[in-house]
């Protein structure tokens, strides 16, 4: 088999959403000497960014990305035995989390995935997050972006917090926010540089437009 | 017509005299009497007299029970925590699928906020005298499911492991025939369940159809067999579900706000109730007073026609929203009247239009 076949077969298995056929065919790529980091950007990565791109046009949804993310991550646990330490070059870096409040994580872990597959390097601070949190991070990591995603209204000020304590740090992480508590209106009033909608391609997309990655 | 009269027509399809609302202000009616969620949970006649409160200033057509779909889930030994002034699961009971042989059935007389939510229908009944609907929500048994496994999990499991996600959710069924049950005693009008984990941003229509719909029929026809409407609400997107959501004994269905009411109307709202779908945040929690109005009468124009509407936001409100734009969406509904022909037509004015709402 080809290359091109071998990271054709890895896609494949991860549209199909099946963790064993992931593993076996990344296997076979890894025997067969393909880059490793190529397995993932063109292999397992490429295959969830075409999981998102269904997920967009409704022919899939949340069920099916997070059982396709569940068989990535199967595959890219081979594929980091191999890389050993062998860091990726990444297009840019985000800090991730929910604010202070709110406790629903699936829509952040969904677009930090799809960030990963997409060559950002992901910093995920997880649910609950203190606003300070955010922008000791960004400034530790260097970070392009911030990332908030917030599913309870309450928590609102929480992420206008962090969007007023990034300015007054003069930080230069763009603050990019989604989810089903956000829209439009809410970044222009509480000082986000961007929406990004409600599912993880979307704000993806958003994400690369703010850090000069997409048009 | 008085509001119970009101609803009972619109979920009828027959002619109210004006359009029904119910701005979903569960928690925010509490802030009238100046209480909090917290202090509340666990106290009926606290949050019976914040409830009435509410119903009081705003004048809406329907007085919510409970305050949460969390109640079965923490009945079943999920440990819910009061967050920023909303109850949610911060610890899943079941951690290993083989967690499911230590779930109990629980006595919804007697177990966790259950008996609370039943006595706070009790009270409110006596008090409003069937001059307005009594409507408890209850998390859904997919919801509930969700609630004790999380939510990430349990999707994962529909795939991996279908006849125990089919096995857990016929326990949570159980679970919530019980307490609906009981709401049906303590004197329920209507029961809404509350399916958030089930839009098909989350499950696919086919997914819906397997793990959700029967499920939910059960309920239904087990409340109407006792004569309590069933109202399915369902949070995000929902538009590629509705003929099912139509179809599972429910006489209404709730819709939020990414989806258009006009279409929703067309394709099922000449058969069931629908209710929705003013955005929550922003207008109800950012707009102007003028705004809401001026949209809430957009979304009367959309789907009041031909009855079977009931002005709504599409979800819960944010306890900050302001009292005044809660006054205008009502307000909108009072400035309607129902034609013989079921049209709606608009007597007054009450706002004025903003400039960025052009007719």
């Amino acid at each position: 088999m080809s290359e091109k076949e071998l990271l054709g077969r890895i896609r494949q298995a991860i549209v199909s959403m099946s963790v064993s056929e992931t593993e076996a065919a990344t296997r076979e790529a890894l025997q067969a000497g393909v880059d490793p980091l190529r397995i993932i950007t063109s292999g397992l990565a490429a295959g969830l960014t075409e999981v998102g791109d269904m997920w967009i046009r409704r022919e899939r949804f949340i069920s099916h990305v997070l059982m396709a993310a569940k068989a990535l991550n199967a595959g890219q646990a081979l594929v980091e035995q191999k890389l050993a330490g062998k860091e990726g070059h990444y297009k840019a870096t985000v800090v991730l989390g929910t604010p202070k409040g709110d406790l629903h994580d699936i829509g952040k872990n969904l677009v930090g995935m799809m960030m990963r597959a997409g060559g950002f390097k992901v910093y995920d601070l997880g649910v609950d997050v203190e606003p300070r949190m955010f922008i000791d991070k960004a400034r530790e990591v260097n970070a392009d972006l911030i990332g908030m995603s917030l599913i309870m209204s309450i928590c609102l000020d929480k992420m206008e917090e962090v969007c007023k304590l990034a300015k007054a740090a003069g930080i230069k992480a763009k603050i990019l926010i989604g989810g089903p508590a956000t829209s439009e209106k809410v970044a222009l009033r509480i000082g986000a540089d961007a929406y990004g909608g409600f599912d993880a391609p979307t704000a993806v997309h958003a994400a690369k437009k703010l850090v000069g990655l997409a048009a | 017509m008085n509001s119970l009269e009101r609803i009972v027509a619109a979920v009828k399809l027959e002619k109210p005299d004006r359009v029904p609302v119910t701005p979903l202000s569960i928690t925010r009616s509490l802030r009238v009497a100046g209480f909090t969620t917290e202090e509340c949970l666990y106290n009926p006649e606290k949050m019976v007299e914040g409830k009435l409160a509410g119903a009081g200033r705003f004048e809406d057509d329907a007085v919510v029970a409970g305050s949460d779909l969390f109640v079965e889930a923490e009945c079943l030994g999920s440990k819910v925590r009061v967050y920023e002034h909303t109850p949610v699961v911060v610890d899943y009971f079941i951690k290993d699928r083989s967690d499911f042989k230590k779930l109990k059935m629980p006595d919804p007389r007697k177990d966790g906020r259950m008996p609370y939510v039943c006595k706070e229908i009790e009270l409110l009944k006596k008090k409003l005298d069937n001059t307005k609907i009594v409507v408890p929500v209850t998390g859904g048994p997919f919801t509930t499911a969700s609630q004790l496994y999380g939510p990430e999990q349990l999707l994962i499991a529909t795939f991996e492991d279908p006849e125990w996600v089919h096995k857990l959710i016929r326990f949570c069924t159980d679970v919530s025939l019980a307490y609906w049950e009981e709401l049906i005693k303590a004197g329920a009008h209507a029961i809404v369940a509350l399916e958030p984990f089930s839009s098909n941003t989350i499950l696919s229509p086919g997914q819906y159809a397997e793990f959700t719909a029967p499920y939910l029929k059960e309920m239904f026809e087990f409340s109407w067999s006792k004569g309590v409407v069933g109202v399915n609400h369902t949070c995000a997107d929902t538009s590629l579900i509705w003929d099912q959501m139509a179809s599972v004994g429910a006489l209404a269905l709730q819709v939020d706000h990414p989806v258009s009411m006009r279409e929703c109307k067309e394709k099922v709202g000449k058969k069931i109730c629908i209710s929705g779908n003013v955005h929550p945040i922003d207008y109800m929690l950012y707009g102007t007073p003028e705004a809401v109005y001026w949209k809430s009468r957009s979304v009367i124009e959309e789907a009041g026609n031909g009855s079977g509407f009931v002005l709504g936001s599409g979800c819960d409100l944010n306890p900050k929203t302001p009292e005044a734009n809660i006054l205008a969406m009502v307000q909108a509904a009072k400035d309607t009247v129902y034609n013989d022909d079921l049209t709606v037509s608009f007597i007054r004015e009450s706002y004025a239009r903003p400039v960025d709402m052009a007719a």
